[in-house]
């Protein structure tokens, strides 16, 4: 029994050994970061500001520009990637698991979800709660960013979710509510860049004018929900002089000259930046493209160098809006409150404006508008003045619809869709997707 | 260290002070009453034990109380002998001669795997493959897992490369997983060791696996289990089954040295046919008599493979005495490569020292060192584009490679890279300097009783170099790259198993085994990756610009588990197990699993005559598997993006899942064991069923949650199959003895991507392969899904006729025979031996696409076969033959398809365009529009069903001839022993595959994509002489 006693003894001795070796199982990931890090800090909010920024600036403005620039003919595939040619096909010939389609409704879902996150986490956290400039600064770069995406969403889908849901249950509002969602958000990022030293706590880069984009951005959206008015006077609080753009660097390169210029792009731009009536005179079509004599392949659209602000390297920036905007929304609400006069004044001041005029030094050199005044005709002249002073900025399809600027169907300047149909992958997983648009 | 202190704890238990008895006898064969040399003779669990000498005698000396003791005889391929021993005032005990019958069937054999403790296999109610060190070594491999092939039912060992240090894959009953590695768990010595295939340099999709660190000259045996009903004890780590390996020891005896030298030579069996037509394409293809363009088509395989050689030198020494004993062994191996400039050198050293503290401790601690050094040639195409055979497959072969004489300057050949100038002036390589130990105690105070205790350690650094000078042909490489990268791994483990065994009542035994293990690994990655090289320095240094990357991981694993056995009157065994285990890996809520197992073996008792013994085991099992999950899949963590104004943290495309648990496996495996003629026929035949539900795959989630893809266990894997095993000694002769071998498997597996929906015709999972391999629902595991042949109702491939008079332009729309409204002229036909379309008159037919993607191949093999024959004359000499084969898996040649396609027309089939065996244009993508509206795709380059080709072959593995030279002739020499063996791989392969060697895979280890064939070096023909003496 004396040796049952030294076995017990041993096998008491070695289980807490083995046992107390240190099996923890809460082993931290040393490689990334924990959610409760990124969100319940002062840090990592501030962190997380950032790679909020570079999430669209950088991962998704290409889905952005490009994805309705083709449908819209802003650009011409140059490729024999199916997804890119099913995509300027348009029609029924789009098929809803196309990737093109896919990572601009992916991307611009990651954008809104992690806005929210850094929205909830900005206002739960004490340390941020407890500095108002800082909060108020967190709090108003995600505002502009869930707005972004709402409004851009509408922009390119029929109906869009207002806010992400974790479980796949997202719903879906219309164009009208979408838009008006992302004005009331960017009226809250107004209000909260008003905290004294707002602006200066929120970590933008250098060249990013956080509140005179926001205000821009809100004239955009109140324009697009109907709210005419209200788009004029948040277009009149808008520096005219002020720039603001997205920044980049060698490690964070510019999506736009990625995509359209780096080594043997699969788009390139239309002649005449895909414009029918645009006028040959018209400097936008020098500022934007390179004239060269060749045709896209497969489908054989007249296609130029693209120049401009996409092609000025990997490092350089990107417009956020441009001045010229302003203006149109101007004329766009005025005409739509019975106002011609006026409509046509700031029509001009586009048509009129020079490079050395305009602070991105984007200018038409036209001269005033003489065609017809009735509203028909100056919604057309709108959206063509939209077309050339916003090329490659990811509106063509949305004032398409709005005013009419062009029809829809397989013409080299016919838009080939209306909204696109609600990508696969989130018809497969959420019941509450609505049914795909004709076209 | 905790464990430091339980061995001294142990140690310091008090000796009782006990007599020393010598026990001897002698072991013959009982048909011919000849001596068995190296029989082992062992007194119970006392761990005194010792082998037999030529003559068959045994003598060892065991300090043990007095009391009664089992003596146990045993020798491969023999039924074991048991004699109960009274030790008492005589101190030296004689047991006589011992005659020893022979066992196709080794029932009685000990084995370990998937039982907790030794165990006679007759007692398991699942199967335990066993091989022997003689069964592995005669041809001399250079890693175990390429040892291993054809010599276990249910196994498909693939060397997936024919570098010198090339990775091998093993499936055991098929894969327990999609996204996690397919190969079993390997256990060395008790020791948990890393077979990982980390690609730390680019060489085109091929990787080294780990194993290749483990001398196979050092091995004594291995044991493999299948799936879940063997192996629940090893929990959470065994779906893909179980490996384990036992490393030589050394006896109680005299030192016994064994020298060893072996020499050998590699050889490619075949090159590719290439394109020899010494003209370009016809300027015209209306007009096939205008004048072409000479040009010379050179065979750059010429430059690329060589006539390799390798030598080996091996030493070990073993012995005992007074209650220690050691085994030491050292080696060196240099093989060069088939493809010139490659290279495999090891360097190993090993020792095993076993020590008695007491008659009821013992200590056991071995430790081995290896450095594994290979010079690379990258080849293949599956990632990297730079390689030296994808140049030559890329081409095109017009022109002459050798650098120019006067300014060195190598000529760039085209597509890819020149051959020769890969070879000569990139500088790939890589070094593993690895340590394994691990420290064991046995602690046994009374007969029936024992605790064991084991910590093991294996650790390594891998380090990756890749170099491409600055102005190499390279066209993506130009500014050069340098690269650097270091893999730092160490697993850990420790564990206890106590054991109890006790008579309840007369004829029931009860064995009662319980245990804990914790498993640790954890490591680093750290790469430099410098590109725009300065010229003239070959280290990351010469870089203007770096990347870095680092990226580390660590896991725990704990498991705690029981084990009931019960013997009823030694013919029915009953044992039922459970393991309990956690890992970190898993979501918190489902960290803990529970894994249990019941199985049954009844020997039918009276058996004689024709029908000597007949078995019945089944066993149902369930384990988990962990290879899918990385170490910190369960957190939805932020990664670190650079942004201008700093890093900022961004949102995973994959969500986290907290919730992420094993696959887990439930297996029903049964099976019948019959001996005929007295144990000289032996069948084992057994089926299975393995379910693994739980199956992680990357599951697509509705985009609106804000993220895109999420790994989830929401699938389904089935492996089906049957073993068949038959062991026999046809030819008995006091002269001749002739053993034979013959194994059969079959296994299907299917998987289901979505349980949960009856019908999900959409559901497809991409796993990679250029997008041409994918996963569909309820289909076999990862096909071939491309573009197929147009067929008609009846299956017949569709064509569109060749009209040479319609020949327009430059081949478009080609020279289709149209008919008067335009329509082009389909009909039937088949493909010829050189794959080309022909109608039934012969004449040849464009091929045209159908409606795809569609399964157009499937790489598993439907079953495997070997026949190994052994046939020993006389004393000394020896033969043996293993033929292993392999039916019914595709290979997907993209090799030949890259050679068919005129930019690059590298092989004969773009030849046979030329020569005019071939319409023009027959494998260029074309399309033509009839003037319905109605698109026609066809040529065969794009049209992939074209390149799937039956991987179905025969292949004579080994053959070896072995002469013992008579001990009287050596004498002189200082021998006591000296061995020649002449021995053959892969000699011969009967097959129709067109490329190298339907054995390979461009995609390595891979889990997924198996039998793609992209330019990866063929596994060489290998002849070689080793000597073996023994001192």
């Amino acid at each position: 029994m004396k040796l049952l006693r030294h076995t017990l003894l041993a096998a008491a001795l070695a289980l807490p050994a083995v046992v107390g070796t240190g099996c923890d199982f809460n082993i931290e990931d040393p490689n990334r970061v924990g959610e409760d890090t990124v969100f319940n800090t002062r840090d990592g909010l501030v962190t997380a500001a950032i790679g909020l920024q570079q999430l669209y600036n950088v991962q998704t403005l290409d889905n952005v520009v490009v994805t309705p620039g083709i449908t819209t003919r802003e650009i011409a595939a140059n490729t024999t990637f199916a997804n890119l040619l099913d995509l300027e096909a348009g029609g029924t010939t789009l098929e809803t698991t196309n990737a093109n389609v896919g990572g601009l409704f992916l991307q611009l879902n990651r954008v809104l979800g992690y806005a929210e996150n850094l929205d909830e986490g900005a206002r739960a956290t004490s340390t941020v709660a407890s500095q108002a400039d800082l909060q108020a600064g967190l709090l108003a770069l995600a505002s502009f960013y869930r707005a972004v995406a709402i409004g851009t969403l509408a922009q390119n889908f029929e109906r869009a979710p207002l806010e992400t849901d974790f479980d796949g249950q997202a719903t879906y509002a219309s164009n009208d509510e979408a838009f008006e969602r992302a004005a009331d958000l960017l009226e809250e990022a107004e209000r909260l860049l008003g905290t004294e030293g707002a602006e200066a706590a929120a970590p933008t880069p250098a060249g990013f004018d956080l509140l005179n984009t926001v205000r821009a951005y809100r004239a955009r959206y109140e324009l697009f929900a109907g709210n005419d008015q209200a788009a004029i006077d948040a277009a009149d609080r808008v520096d005219e002089g002020a720039t603001s753009t997205f920044a980049y660097s060698a490690d964070a390169r510019n999506p736009i000259f990625v995509n359209l210029v780096l080594g043997s792009p699969s788009y390139e731009a239309r002649d005449n930046l895909g414009l029918a009536g645009i006028d040959p005179a018209d400097e936008r079509i020098a500022f934007y493209t390179d004239p060269v004599d060749a045709l896209s392949d497969p489908n054989g659209f007249p296609i130029d160098d693209v120049t401009g602000f996409a092609a000025q390297g990997a490092a350089a920036s990107y417009p956020a809006y441009l001045p010229g905007e302003l203006d149109l929304i101007r004329a766009e609400a005025s005409l739509n409150l019975g106002r011609t006069d006026d409509a046509i004044d700031f029509i001009d001041a586009v048509r009129t404006k020079t490079a050395e005029e305009d602070p991105f030094g984007v200018g038409a050199g036209l001269d005033e508008y003489d065609g017809s005044e009735d509203e028909g005709a100056l919604r057309q002249e709108i959206f063509l003045q939209r077309s050339a002073e916003l090329y490659l900025q990811g509106l063509r399809l949305v004032d398409s619809r709005r005013l009419g600027g062009q029809n829809v169907g397989s013409g080299p300047f016919d838009r080939t869709r209306t909204f696109y149909p609600y990508p696969f992958q989130e018809r497969n997983a959420n019941p509450n997707v609505p049914a795909d648009p004709a076209i | 260290m905790r464990l430091a202190t339980l061995v001294a704890l142990l140690a310091a238990a008090p000796v009782v002070a006990q007599p020393t008895y010598t026990i001897e006898g002698r072991a013959v064969d009982a048909r011919f009453e000849e001596g068995l040399p190296g029989a082992s003779a062992i007194l119970g669990d006392t761990g005194y034990g010792s082998a037999t000498g030529l003559d068959g005698r045994f003598s060892f000396e065991a300090v043990v109380a007095p009391g009664t003791y089992t003596l146990r005889v045993s020798f491969v391929g023999y039924a074991t002998v048991s004699r109960t021993l009274t030790l008492g005032a005589d101190r030296t005990v004689s047991v006589g001669v011992l005659e020893l019958a022979e066992d196709a069937l080794r029932g009685d054999e000990v084995v370990v795997t998937g039982s907790g403790l030794p165990t006679e296999r007759r007692q398991l109610g699942n199967t335990v493959a066993s091989i022997e060190a003689a069964d592995l070594q005669d041809a001399n491999p250079v890693s175990v897992d390429q040892a291993l092939a054809g010599k276990v039912a249910g196994a498909v060992v693939t060397q997936n490369s024919g570098d010198p240090a090339g990775g091998v894959s093993i499936r055991l009953r098929g894969t327990g997983t999609v996204l996690g590695s397919g190969d079993p768990l390997y256990i060395v010595d008790g020791v948990i060791i890393d077979n990982s295939s980390a690609q730390l340099i680019d060489l085109g999709g091929t990787a080294q696996n780990r194993l290749v660190d483990l001398n196979p000259a050092d091995i004594e045996r291995i044991e493999l289990v299948k799936g879940a009903a063997a192996a629940a004890l090893y929990g959470s780590r065994a779906n893909n089954g179980v490996v384990q390996i036992f490393t030589k020891r050394g006896r109680t005896g005299d030192p016994r040295v064994t020298l060893q030298t072996a020499f050998n030579t590699n050889s490619i069996r075949e090159t590719l046919a290439i394109n020899a037509v010494p003209f370009a394409a016809p300027v015209s293809p209306a007009d096939p008599t205008a004048p072409r363009e000479a040009v010379t088509r050179f065979d750059y395989q010429d430059d690329i493979f060589r006539q390799a050689f390798g030598t080996e030198q091996y030493v070990s020494v073993s012995g005992g005495s007074g209650g220690t004993t050691y085994f030491l062994s050292g080696g060196h191996l240099v093989n060069e490569g088939i493809v010139n400039e490659t290279l495999f050198r090891r360097i190993n050293a090993r020792v095993r020292l076993g020590q008695r503290l007491s008659s009821a401790l013992n200590l056991s601690a071995g430790g081995a060192f290896t450095s594994s050094h290979s010079d690379d040639v990258p080849n293949g195409g599956i990632s990297a584009s730079y390689g030296a055979l994808t140049g030559f497959i890329f081409g095109p072969n017009t022109t002459d490679i050798a650098p120019d004489p006067e300014t060195g300057v190598y000529p760039d050949i085209g597509a890819r890279s020149n051959p020769r100038d890969v070879i000569d002036n990139f500088d790939f390589s890589q070094l593993t300097n690895r340590f394994t130990g691990d420290l064991q105690a046995v602690y046994t105070p009374f007969s029936g009783v024992s605790v064991t205790a084991l910590a093991g350690l294996d650790t390594y650094t891998q380090r990756g170099l890749a170099f491409i000078p600055l102005g190499t042909t390279s066209a993506t490489e130009a500014t050069g790259r340098s690269r650097r990268a270091d893999r730092n791994v160490t697993l850990f483990n420790t564990g206890l198993t106590a054991r109890y065994a006790s008579q309840i009542s007369d004829g029931l035994e009860s064995t009662t085994i319980a245990g804990v293990d914790i498993q640790n690994e954890r490591g680093t990655t750290f790469a430099v990756d410098a590109t725009d090289l300065t010229l003239g320095l070959e280290t990351t240094d010469a870089g203007n610009t770096v990347v870095t990357g680092e990226s580390r991981f660590e896991t725990n694993l704990f498991g705690a588990f029981v084990q009931e056995t019960l013997g009823v009157v030694d013919q029915l065994f009953l044992t039922g197990a459970v393991r309990v285990d956690a890992s970190s890996v898993f979501g918190e809520d489902n960290r803990w699993n529970v894994y249990p197992k019941v199985s049954a073996s009844y020997d039918v008792p009276g058996l004689s005559g024709t029908l000597s013994t007949a078995r019945l085991r089944a066993s149902i099992g369930q384990t988990g598997g962990l290879t899918a999950i990385d170490a910190f899949d369960r957190f939805n963590s932020l990664g670190l993006v650079p942004y201008v104004n700093g890093g900022g943290f961004v949102p995973p495309t994959v969500r986290g899942n907290p919730d992420i648990k094993p696959e887990r496996q439930t297996e029903y495996e049964a099976g019948l064991d019959v001996g005929f003629f007295g144990g000289r026929l032996g069948v084992e035949l057994t089926g299975y069923i393995q379910n693994t539900d739980d199956l992680l795959l990357l599951t697509d989630i509705a985009p609106t949650t804000g993220s895109d893809r999420q790994l989830a266990n929401v699938g389904t894997l089935e492996n089906r199959g049957v073993e068949l095993l038959v062991r026999a000694l046809p030819v008995v002769t006091p002269d001749v003895r002739w053993n034979t071998t013959f194994t059969f498997a079959a296994n299907r597996a299917v998987v289901d991507l979505n349980p949960d929906l009856t019908e999900d015709p959409d559901a497809t999972l991409g796993l990679g392969g250029f997008g041409l391999v994918s996963q569909l629902d309820d289909q076999p595991f990862g096909t071939f899904y491309t573009t197929p042949f147009r067929r008609n109702d009846a299956g017949q491939i569709l064509g569109i006729a060749y009209d040479p008079t319609n020949c327009v332009g430059d081949g478009a729309p080609g020279c289709l025979a149209i008919d008067a409204n335009g329509d082009p002229v389909i009909v039937p036909g088949e493909l010829d031996e050189n794959r080309i379309l022909r109608d039934a008159a012969g004449n040849p037919l464009y091929a045209i696409k159908g409606q795809g993607p569609a399964i157009i191949g499937d790489p598993n093999p439907d079953w495997t076969a070997s026949w190994i024959n052994e046939v020993e004359i006389g004393a000394g000499l020896s033969l043996r033959a293993q033929l292993d084969g392999s039916f019914g898996g595709d290979i997907f040649n993209f090799t030949r398809r890259l050679g068919s396609l005129f930019v690059f027309g590298t092989t004969e089939d773009y030849g046979f365009e030329l020569d005019g065996t071939a319409p023009i244009d027959y494998y260029r993508n074309s399309s033509y529009t009839s003037p319905s509206g109605e698109t026609t795709a066809y040529g065969t380059f794009s049209l992939f069903e074209n390149w799937v080709e039956d991987g179905s072959f025969v292949k004579l593995r080994e053959l070896s001839v072995s002469y013992a030279v008579p001990a009287e002739m050596v004498g002189g020499l200082g021998f006591s022993g000296l061995r020649a063996t002449l021995y053959g791989r892969n000699l011969f392969s009967i097959d129709n595959y067109s490329g190298y060697d339907p054995e390979t895979n461009v995609a390595g280890q891979s889990n997924t994509v198996r039998g793609y064939d992209f330019v990866q070096v063929p596994i060489p023909r290998t002849v070689g002489l080793t000597l073996s003496a023994t001192l």
